[in-house]
């Protein structure tokens, strides 16, 4: 039975589960900053042309 | 929203000499001002977004960088918590200072007989007071990808690069250059001037939607990035 060491974790870390109760992805946050990045990029087309046209 | 976090963190930054030098100059000079000159008014106290500066620059980098976050979150703290409340203890901190600065300010031009109207009041201060949740929103976004207080640094460079888009596009005649580099510029310093904003005439909702757009964008990534980023104990 190869010895362990308790209490070391392993060195390789890449493809680690990143995800968990302190890990949780802000959805709410994430939907509102998108949305409001999308009417920001609408109103400054809107507000650009509207300057154009008149 | 964990007021433990928010308190150390006011804590952490009361210890920080340089920080609290450059705040006390910061609040008292524009005070000296308003005490002798007449006719300086609210102008004289557009403090707002250099009070987050101060107290926002490192926000979560330096925690990196010293190591405290690799032992912070080795307890049943989420970084989503840790992140709002970084944020929030930033932006309260410079908000009261403000807030402060207002009040003994509001006191000096009473006593020259200059106080502003208190419509015009509530404007500057509600104006200030987004200008410093702004600012610290950025601060945050930058910190959670830079090191030691990188974020400042980014922050300066990418308003050096706006007003440098600004300048080329004079010399290229290229109006696209020129609306690059105001979107930038209006990214790293949100703020919203509510004066123009209420002050009659027609509302500008694309300021207001850019400038809710950009702090909720830059706390939203400031989790997400953290969320993602694997924490060295070795020096960042």
């Amino acid at each position: 039975m190869p010895p362990t060491d308790a209490g070391a974790g392993s060195p390789n870390v890449s493809g680690a589960r990143r995800s968990g109760p302190t890990r949780a992805t802000p959805v709410l946050l994430l939907a509102l900053a998108g949305a409001l990045l999308v009417l920001r990029v609408a109103l400054g087309i809107y507000e650009h042309v509207r300057r154009l046209a008149s | 929203m964990n007021p433990t976090l928010i308190l150390a963190l006011f804590q952490q930054r009361a210890r920080s000499l340089p920080r609290m030098a450059l705040v006390f100059s910061f609040f008292s000079l524009p005070l000296i001002v308003l005490a002798f000159a007449r006719g300086a008014g609210l102008a004289a106290l557009h403090t707002g977004q250099a009070f987050a500066v101060f107290l926002g620059a490192g926000i979560i980098g330096q925690d990196i960088s010293s190591g405290t976050l690799q032992l912070l979150f080795a307890r049943p703290v989420s970084r989503g918590e840790y992140v709002l409340s970084r944020w929030l203890g930033a932006s309260l901190a410079a908000a009261c200072l403000v807030v402060a600065q207002l009040a003994i300010g509001l006191g000096l031009m009473a006593l020259h007989r200059e106080a502003p109207a208190v419509r015009d009041l509530a404007l500057f201060a509600g104006g200030q007071m987004l200008g410093v949740f702004g600012t610290v929103s950025v601060l945050l976004l930058f910190s959670t990808m830079l090191p030691g207080i990188g974020d400042l640094l980014a922050i300066i460079v990418a308003a050096i690069t706006g007003q440098a888009l600004q300048l080329a596009a004079g010399l290229f005649r290229a109006p696209w250059l020129a609306r690059a580099g105001v979107e930038i510029g209006r990214f790293v310093a949100p703020a919203l001037d509510l004066n123009a904003l209420f002050g009659g005439g027609q509302i500008s909702w694309f300021d207001v939607v850019s400038y809710f757009s950009t702090v909720t964008l830059c706390v939203a990534l400031a989790i997400v990035i953290l969320n993602r980023r694997e924490l060295s104990y070795a020096t960042d």
